[in-house]
């Protein structure tokens, strides 16, 4: 059966789980807590490069609008779900853990890598 | 500032009038469309040799006539709801609910601080919307009935001088009566806006709905029944049109009002200028009808953009930051209509009983913006869960740290914490030994329904983690949500009444 998403609070920042498939929705608002208005923006931004791959299709959970495909540059790329209004980021949760591992995909992203680090303490692979 | 109460009282009851006209005439024309009656006044006169042509006007008197009554009864009906129930209804349309001191101290606080500095006879209440969006609204028909709405975004995003600021402002929209006017004109403008809808509708149905070739041989109504068609559309498409004029001809003058009442309060008219720039900075969104968008203290419908045509509710906010900026040296009506004048040109806007009073003194900024400045994201999340609690969160906190929040609709029993993967539950208030049971039990049962004594159950225990929201399960399955700066050591089920002891 499907779940809404829960909310996770860590060190005063939160971000949206899946209890069934373990991916995650990074909110605008949340990143913009996280990096700053300005900087929040230009790191979506920067993570809305459009990407053409074959995935099914995700609805962003603020609008429900159909979500576009991006990757981050490094390798192995990783893919993500981006909310074409600005809403906010999805990862699933194998994505999660690649994206984690990298930085530098966008502006800010290695706070936010740092900050994901944070709160999946067991994800974090160890260097 | 009695002219504007007297003023605005007269305003509600021309209001009432005009709209009675409106509904008379919109009545009549809708009525002579539905229901023509044809008088065969040529009875008798197979030759038509003394056809009466002219009368052909009178076929469209009796179905106008009942139209007519029916459009008063609904006035009526109208004005009752929007006089005695249009504070409900506006607020229950903007979602928002109301919260109690505990819930948000530090809003309540401020909404007593401008009761008294407004000495408005009582205190309104206090409604939050849980919408991420910057907007406030006041309605009610006087100070007894009155309640102040504001959006979580605004408590997330405001600091304590800027809320300030917009409270004051609403407030003064209660102290000038200004709420009465407003709640009564959305609803009745908010009615026709409707009616005219489901006309435009009908005629687009009639007008449209096949061809008149095999429609069968229905007789045309003649002239007379075709104008009485171009008045009902035209009306139809008119109505909405001239509620929102009688609207927008009125409201712009008392933001600027209310902007003054908001200074002369507060004696810190930096603190609207600072609300009025983050809420004009804004990119978010509320969604709101068309009749109740020019309730809110700035348009929701208009953005941010400065919005200076003819049918704008409320004057640009440059200005009416401009205005509130260029106070200088103490604060007063006769301060505030100079800066006007100065910013927006010629033109009286406050009346002679206002312009008496003499100036007050600025107050410096409140000193703990700063370090409100630095506390953002807790003010951020502390929102966020004040409108998470509206809408019936629970929340759990986990060993680990991690706070975890469920929404309503999420239904699985137990949740694992995504952090650190131990179970984690509702923290429940448990039953302890009976403490002071009644040891004799009453031979007859309880007369009232809701079991609201504390002696028909035994208290309950529960940890309490201070701090942050907290649910706790009640024996009776409730969940009763404890907000952070809650600081008592007991609470009440609302379900069954029993009390819940914080250890």
């Amino acid at each position: 059966m499907k779940q809404p998403l829960i909310a996770v609070e860590y060190n005063g920042i939160e971000v949206d789980y899946c209890v069934l498939c373990g991916g995650i929705w990074l909110d605008q608002g949340e990143l913009e807590l996280l990096l700053g208005g300005a900087a929040a923006n230009r790191f979506l931004g920067a993570m809305r490069e459009g990407a053409q791959v074959r995935e099914q299709t995700r609805r962003c959970p603020i609008c429900r609008g159909a979500m576009n495909k991006a990757q981050t540059e490094a390798t192995p790329p990783v893919l993500y779900d981006c909310c074409g209004r600005g809403h906010g980021l999805w990862f699933d949760r194998h994505e999660l853990k690649l994206f984690m591992q990298q930085s530098a995909a966008a502006p800010g992203s290695e706070a936010v890598a740092r900050w994901l680090n944070d709160l999946f303490p067991e994800e974090t692979p160890h260097s | 500032m009695w002219e504007l109460i007297r003023a605005n009282k007269r305003r509600s009851v021309a209001l009432l009038l005009l709209m009675l006209a409106l509904m008379l005439s919109l009545g009549f024309v809708i009525g002579a469309a539905l229901f023509p009656v044809s008088f065969n006044l040529n009875y008798g006169d197979p030759y038509g040799r003394h056809a009466y042509p002219a009368m052909d006007w009178l076929s469209v008197l009796p179905g106008g006539l009942l139209g007519m009554a029916v459009a008063s009864v609904i006035w009526a009906v109208q004005a009752m709801v929007a006089y005695f129930r249009g504070g409900a209804i506006l607020l229950s349309l903007s979602g928002a609910k109301p919260i109690e001191k505990a819930d948000h101290p530090r809003l309540f606080n401020v909404v007593e601080e401008m009761t008294i500095a407004s000495s408005l006879g009582k205190m309104p209440r206090v409604y939050v919307m849980d919408d991420m969006a910057m907007n406030a609204f006041a309605a009610g028909r006087d100070p007894d009935t009155a309640c102040v709405a504001v959006t979580a975004g605004l408590l997330a995003r405001l600091n304590r001088d800027e809320l300030q600021g917009v409270v004051a402002h609403e407030i003064s929209h209660i102290v000038n009566r200004d709420v009465l006017f407003m709640t009564m004109i959305s609803i009745m403008a908010g009615t026709v806006v409707m009616l005219s809808e489901v006309v435009l509708r009908m005629f687009r149905h009639g007008l449209h709905g096949g061809n008149a070739r095999y429609r069968g041989g229905k007789k045309g109504g003649g002239g007379a029944q075709v104008i009485v068609l171009v008045i009902a559309l035209v009306f139809a498409l008119l109505a909405p049109l001239l509620a929102q004029l009688i609207y927008f001809a009125v409201s712009r003058k008392r933001e600027y009002l209310a902007d003054a009442g908001a200074a002369v309060y507060t004696r810190f008219p930096g603190g609207l200028a600072g609300a009025l720039e983050k809420i004009g900075a804004d990119t978010h969104q509320l969604v709101v009808s068309k009749a109740t968008a020019p309730m809110y203290i700035v348009n929701p419908l208009q953005g941010a953009r400065a919005f200076h045509g003819f049918f704008a509710t409320h004057p640009p906010l440059e200005e009416r930051i401009q205005i509130l900026r260029s106070l200088a040296g103490g604060v007063s009506y006769a301060k505030y209509q100079t800066a006007y004048n100065q910013v927006h040109g010629k033109g009286q806007l406050i009346p002679q009983s206002g312009l008496a009073v003499a100036a007050a003194p600025l107050r410096a900024a409140d000193p703990g913006n700063a370090a409100q400045a630095g506390a953002s994201h807790n003010q951020f999340r502390e929102a966020g869960d004040l409108a998470r609690n509206l809408n019936g969160f629970r929340f759990l906190s986990c060993a680990c740290g991690a706070r975890i929040k469920l929404p309503p609709a999420f239904a699985m029993q137990a949740v694992q914490c995504p952090r650190c993967h131990a179970g984690v539950a509702l923290s429940a208030a448990r039953e302890n030994a009976p403490v002071t049971q009644p040891s004799a039990t009453p031979r007859t049962p309880p007369r009232r329904r809701k079991p609201a004594s504390s002696s028909a159950h035994a208290p309950l225990m529960a940890q309490r983690n201070a701090g942050a929201w907290q649910s706790v399960q009640c024996a009776c399955g409730a969940v009763k949500n404890v907000a952070p700066s809650f600081e008592m050591s007991q609470t009440v089920c609302a379900q069954c009444g029993r009390e819940i002891h914080f250890m």
